[in-house]
């Protein structure tokens, strides 16, 4: 008979079973390296890079987990600190200013205009965006894994989005 | 309600990109599991580290009765030290006695159980110790 997730984490916690972190691994891994790839602008070895420092990290800090908020938002909580600590010593924060050298009126590619123009938003705008409307987190939830009060996530958001509406304008002509 | 209006096709456009399959990947997981040590190692591990913890102190105990006849200089400090270690040799050796005199069974017996139960508390995660 296949446990659910909750006995799964109750036997990760109680007794370190393996072989139920295993099976969590494989529920959440898809949702967690999808979140992480939009952090990481596509670049999916990075990404998955980290998705497994994540559940590393999830393994040896699971009693940790308090069971207050749902397990994937917990281990998006740990996915965000790996990526931000990753991301200071690998990439320091280059937030294009010059909005002129895009050009994200193409037209012909969404993704590839949405990951242009995603590059020029800050880390935390970054994340914030993508966890409220690419993930189908709630504000609530995105304000816990980005550990930040709610009115700071929804000013992240709101302003990535009047960067991101002026530099895809050419979108909203075609639609 | 005219800047709703402008917000929604922006709300519309994040939601048509972010459509995408779910990662259909056994292998992640499993090189995951790899990178976690098994219970087998980590046992084998925190053993080797104890036994080594023991030999070093079989091994200072060896040097320090050793020591003790060795030790030829006169002075107070020395002579207390002398003493200190004389009389904690002397209740090791009354241990030794009352364990000789006492039954196999029961010396191995509190043996075993104090070997449990160091691994047992060895066993238990940091926060709950």
């Amino acid at each position: 008979m296949e446990k659910s997730e909750a006995q799964l984490i109750a036997a990760a916690i109680s007794s370190g079973d393996r072989q139920a972190f295993g099976a969590l691994v494989l529920t959440h891994q898809s949702a967690v390296r999808l979140v992480i790839r939009r952090w990481t602008g596509g670049d999916e070895a990075w990404a998955d890079d980290l998705a497994q420092e994540t559940f590393i990290r999830a393994y040896h800090g699971i009693m940790n987990f308090r069971g207050d908020s749902k397990f994937l938002t917990w281990l998006c909580q740990i996915a965000y600190h790996v990526f931000v600590e990753q991301k200071r010593k690998l990439r320091p924060e280059t937030e294009l200013t010059d909005e002129s050298g895009l050009n994200p009126a193409r037209g012909l590619n969404l993704e590839a205009d949405l990951a242009q123009a995603m590059a020029c938003l800050s880390t935390m705008e970054q994340a914030a965006i993508t966890l409220c409307f690419q993930n189908e987190f709630t504000h609530g939830e995105a304000a816990k894994i980005m550990d930040i009060p709610l009115g700071t996530l929804k000013s992240h958001v709101n302003r990535a989005k009047e960067k991101l509406a002026r530099l895809l304008d050419a979108w909203k002509r075609e639609g | 309600m005219a800047e709703n209006r402008d917000d929604k096709w922006i709300d519309e456009l994040l939601a048509k990109a972010s459509a995408r399959p779910p990662i259909k990947d056994a292998g992640f997981s499993k090189r995951v599991m790899a990178r976690i040590p098994g219970a087998l190692s980590v046992r084998a591990k925190r053993l080797a580290i104890q036994g080594i913890g023991f030999l070093v102190g079989l091994g200072g105990f060896a040097l320090s009765s050793y020591a003790i006849g060795s030790v030829t200089a006169a002075g107070d400090e020395v002579n207390r030290l002398l003493s200190v270690t004389a009389n904690a040799n002397a209740a090791l050796s009354d241990l030794s006695g009352l364990l000789s005199a006492s039954n196999p069974t029961t010396v191995i017996l509190m043996a075993t159980l104090l070997i449990v139960v160091s691994f047992v508390v060895a066993d238990q995660p940091v926060s709950k110790r």
